[in-house]
């Protein structure tokens, strides 16, 4: 079933009721600059799971606003249940059964979980004259409800003691909580573990039997493969077209979501890696039960990639390294000479930079410019006599990088918290290269990032190699590790279990290292 | 952070968070309306000095709010710096002199003096927070008690008085008063200090690694670490500065109310980091400009002084006063909540 | 492994920030509700002040 075939049905059925119970059509919506939505569409069968994908940007978080009445529309209807609806917001979405849960929840972690799944819609009882919320009334729904998606919190609990991840599996609740017709998941399973995933499907499989429409927008290609139906693909705020998910392979939705032809999702390679520059030996961590004795080497235009399960304590050994954890044992050595790094400005000044793992808390200085953001680790190569900043050579230093980098941003006084996660990347980048930087150490460099900027950092990250830098590089994506990395170096439990060259790498050998529990 | 309908809520927005300032800007033209007075040298000049050492404490305040601290001792430390600069001008004949001791000083000498011990106040509150990792909430309510108390001591619980006039002509006099008579009050002596730390105080924010590293730092901490900030260092530097602040001040008001006593500065930080709040710093940290700061300043200034120019009752000053502040707070709030 | 979003961990925030997360709990219209009222009992303030001067 190719795009616009589903309508061929509709008429081949020669029914006049539409078989769509929600069907959105020549959706336009321009914010000043952009036009977010472009002519996009949705059509919603009952009974089915229909997943929503492209790029950040592409206008799947703006299309569902605009569903649910949070945005206004510029152009175009919505019809729901066979009728043109003009919906008012979420609440009166949540009136006509549209429940959506959202990417970003906004939990209210003082109240308790039955409070969070009813807030706006208490159960009410009249004493006397006024009405008053039925808190007996609310727990025991609230119990109910829990009990149907197969959790078993005590709705009197604070919100506040659960896990994020538990958080999302509550916010889940809520929504399937208001008996809605239209289920809109926006990145379900960004907090939750695997297991928690799998209950995730069992909820969506029971709610798809009963016959409500889900919408699951999400990044996660082999669970869009397993779970939806259908699969609308958006790019640029245009509809690409709708597939039956049978017929669908990845790399077809990548080209799709992309629009072009990714032959190869990792650059061409041409680093060559020389004689062995940086070395660690017996690293151990003031905390026991995080890395010890972990010893290694990087070589000169190398890139390392790091592998591991959830737990494994990469990040902490690499935060160890960088003087952001305290060790108790251990050498660092670099060109044959010692380094005493207790602190980040240690690593920084002995050519040691790092982009960690969450930018958004420990990356970005989210409420300063571009200009700030870039320049900030390097203020001492700006000085005019010593005191004043010179604003112009920050300016062209901002300019360079942009343009060597490809940055999107229409100025460098723009806040950087509002460019993408690609672009942020890239600024903060821009940063470690200001200093010239030996080693680059990456955290998660393309987490939370869309496939055509991954493909950028990706060469970014080879061009570095090329130019002689070495590259620790941790990464929980498999294909990431493989299709990138010189050698890997494989943790689990804090410790490093093993080296696996470049070209044997594959998920087997390394999975085997990795869950190496002693 | 949705886009809310249309760009109506936009220009309420700008409203609502502007709107004390338009109520301040159109009482001052009430104000003036109702008596030509109020647009007098005398008046302007009456303004000028009480804007002048606020602003010069607001603008120490500001380092610290902007890296999300505070500091609660600000006031006393007015207090003490004036009972400090006020000891050190007493005239040489004055019976009730605090310090019998005390040498016949020029001005200047007390100031650096007052300074540099204030100074020392302000690194010890840096360190406990910088390295002692006491939230500034904490450490400076407590500093707050600790120079209050020591100011008892120093002074022996006495109003210090009876300041020479070398001293006193610093916060009374006027420039070019031989020119320009009776419109010299517009160019008060005070003028000078204040202009001059704002002019400091923008530079420093805007133009030096300082600024910058205090900025990244009220940002996001911890991402200010990983770029390589030394934040303790960044830290000390601000509450020094904020305490030399307050010495600059605090010997300013000595002189312009001819003495000092415990009582001097009581309160003062409430209505400095209000005025910040007004003027665009806020909790979220990581903001805040020299231009808005003034503004704040004057918000509360104009006000007072355009209450009392048309004789309010006292008390309806400290209302209102209170109510600028709640709004401010509220708005605070406000952005700190839609923020998440 | 996944994008945590984190709730506000009490210990990260300032004493204000623990101040304010209390307040979590308001819907922003009601807030704005409040500060208009602020902003009208100023001006009732400066109102009766006038009227009540001296």
């Amino acid at each position: 079933m190719a795009a616009g075939g589903s309508r061929d049905l509709q008429k081949q059925g020669g029914e006049t009721l539409s078989e769509y119970r929600l069907e959105m059509h020549d959706v336009v919506k321009t914010f000043p600059g952009v036009k977010a939505l472009n002519h996009a569409q949705l059509r919603l069968r009952p009974g089915t799971v229909h997943a929503l994908m492209g790029e950040n940007g592409a206008g799947k978080s703006t299309l569902m606003k605009c569903m649910f009445g949070i945005y206004h529309m510029d152009e175009g209807e919505v019809i729901y249940e066979g009728e043109k609806v003009q919906i008012k917001g979420p609440l009166d979405a949540l009136h006509r059964g549209i429940a959506m849960v959202h990417q970003e929840l906004q939990p209210i972690p003082e109240r308790s979980i039955g409070e969070n799944i009813y807030v706006g819609r208490y159960p009410l009882k009249r004493v006397g004259p006024i009405s008053i919320i039925d808190h007996a009334k609310m727990y025991e729904d609230a119990a109910k409800v829990l009990k149907e998606v197969h959790l078993n919190f005590d709705p009197r609990a604070k919100l506040g003691s659960l896990s994020v991840s538990q958080m999302q599996l509550v916010e889940i609740a809520k929504a399937v909580s208001a008996d809605c017709k239209v289920l809109i998941l926006d990145e379900p399973t960004s907090s939750l573990t695997a297991a928690e995933v799998e209950a995730l499907f069992t909820i969506v499989n029971e709610l798809r039997a009963k016959g409500v429409s889900i919408v699951y927008i999400s990044h996660k290609m082999d669970e869009i493969l397993r779970i939806s139906d259908e699969v609308t693909i958006m790019r640029d705020g245009q509809y690409i077209g709708t597939w039956s998910a049978k017929e669908l392979t990845t790399d077809f939705i990548i080209t799709k979501m992309v629009g072009r032809e990714l032959s190869n999702l990792f650059p061409k390679r041409e680093n060559i890696p020389g004689e062995v520059v940086f070395q660690v030996e017996d690293f151990t961590s003031i905390n026991p039960k995080s890395f010890r004795h972990a010893t290694f080497n990087v070589r000169k235009g190398e890139i390392l990639g790091v592998a591991g399960l959830v737990g494994a304590q990469r990040t902490e050994l690499m935060e160890g390294l960088f003087g952001l954890r305290s060790h108790t044992a251990g050498k660092i050595t670099y060109q044959g000479r010692e380094l005493k790094i207790n602190q980040p400005r240690d690593a920084i000044n002995n050519g040691i930079a790092m982009l960690t793992e969450d930018r958004r808390a420990t990356g970005i200085l989210g409420v300063l410019s571009i200009a700030d953001n870039v320049s900030i680790a390097s203020l001492n190569q700006y000085l005019i006599g010593g005191i004043m900043l010179d604003d112009a050579k920050i300016e062209k230093l901002v300019q360079d990088n942009v343009a060597k980098l490809s940055i999107k941003t229409p100025s460098s006084k723009t806040q950087i918290q509002s460019l993408s996660g690609g672009n942020q990347q890239k600024v903060l980048i821009s940063r470690w290269l200001a200093n010239d930087p030996d080693i680059f150490i990456l955290d998660e460099p393309t987490r939370g990032i869309d496939v055509g900027a991954k493909y950028e950092i990706y060469c970014i990250i080879a061009e570095l190699a090329k130019q002689g830098k070495s590259v620790i590089m941790i990464s929980s994506e498999m294909s990431e590790l493989i299709g990138m990395s010189d050698r890997v170096m494989v943790m689990c439990d804090g410790r490093v279990t093993g080296f696996i060259d470049g070209a044997e790498a594959n998920q087997e050998n390394i999975m085997a290292l990795a869950t190496q529990f002693e | 952070m949705g886009e809310t309908k249309g760009k109506t809520l936009n220009a309420t927005k700008f409203v609502s968070d502007n709107a004390i300032i338009f109520l301040i800007i159109l009482l001052a033209l009430f104000t003036w309306a109702n008596s030509q007075n109020f647009a007098s040298a005398d008046n302007i000049g009456n303004l000028i000095s009480n804007v002048a050492p606020r602003f010069i404490i607001a603008c120490g305040v500001s380092g610290c709010l902007i890296t999300k601290g505070t500091d609660l001792s600000a006031g006393r430390q007015v207090g003490l710096a004036a009972c400090f600069a006020a000891m050190m001008q007493q005239q040489a004949d004055y019976n009730a002199r605090v310090f019998e001791w005390m040498p016949d000083m020029p001005w200047f000498v007390a100031l650096l003096i007052t300074v540099a011990v204030m100074g020392c106040i302000g690194a010890v509150n840096g360190c406990v927070i910088a390295f002692l990792k006491v939230p500034p909430f904490i450490a400076t309510l407590g500093m707050q008690t600790l120079v209050y108390g020591a100011c008892q001591v120093i002074t022996g619980n006495q109003p210090i008085g009876g300041l020479k006039e070398s001293y006193r002509i610093l916060a009374s006099g006027n420039f070019l008063s031989n020119t320009l008579g009776n419109l010299s009050r517009f160019l008060p002596y005070l003028l000078l200090p204040a202009l001059l730390v704002g002019i400091f105080m923008w530079f420093l924010y805007n133009k030096t690694r300082h600024g910058k590293y205090m900025y990244a730092i009220g940002g996001n901490e911890n991402a200010a670490q990983v770029a390589g900030v030394n934040v303790s260092a960044s830290l000390i530097r601000i509450y020094i500065l904020a305490s030399v602040m307050y010495a600059l001040a605090g010997f300013l008001i000595g002189s312009k109310a001819g003495g000092a006593s415990t009582a001097t500065g009581q309160g003062y930080e409430l209505e400095a980091i209000a005025a910040c709040t007004i003027g665009g710093v806020s909790v979220n940290g990581g903001v805040g400009r020299i231009s808005g700061i003034l503004i704040g300043v004057l918000v509360f200034e104009v006000l007072k002084i355009c209450l009392q120019f048309l004789r309010f009752d006292p008390a309806y000053t400290f209302i209102a006063q209170g109510l600028v502040i709640i709004v401010a707070v509220a708005l605070d709030l406000r952005k700190y909540l839609a923020k998440k | 492994m996944s994008n945590e979003k984190k709730k506000p961990d009490p210990k990260d925030l300032t004493a204000i920030e623990r101040f304010y997360e209390h307040f979590r709990w308001i819907p922003l219209k009601y807030l704005d509700l409040f500060i208009g009222l602020c902003i009208a009992a100023f001006i009732l303030v400066l109102i009766i002040g006038y009227l009540n001067r001296a």
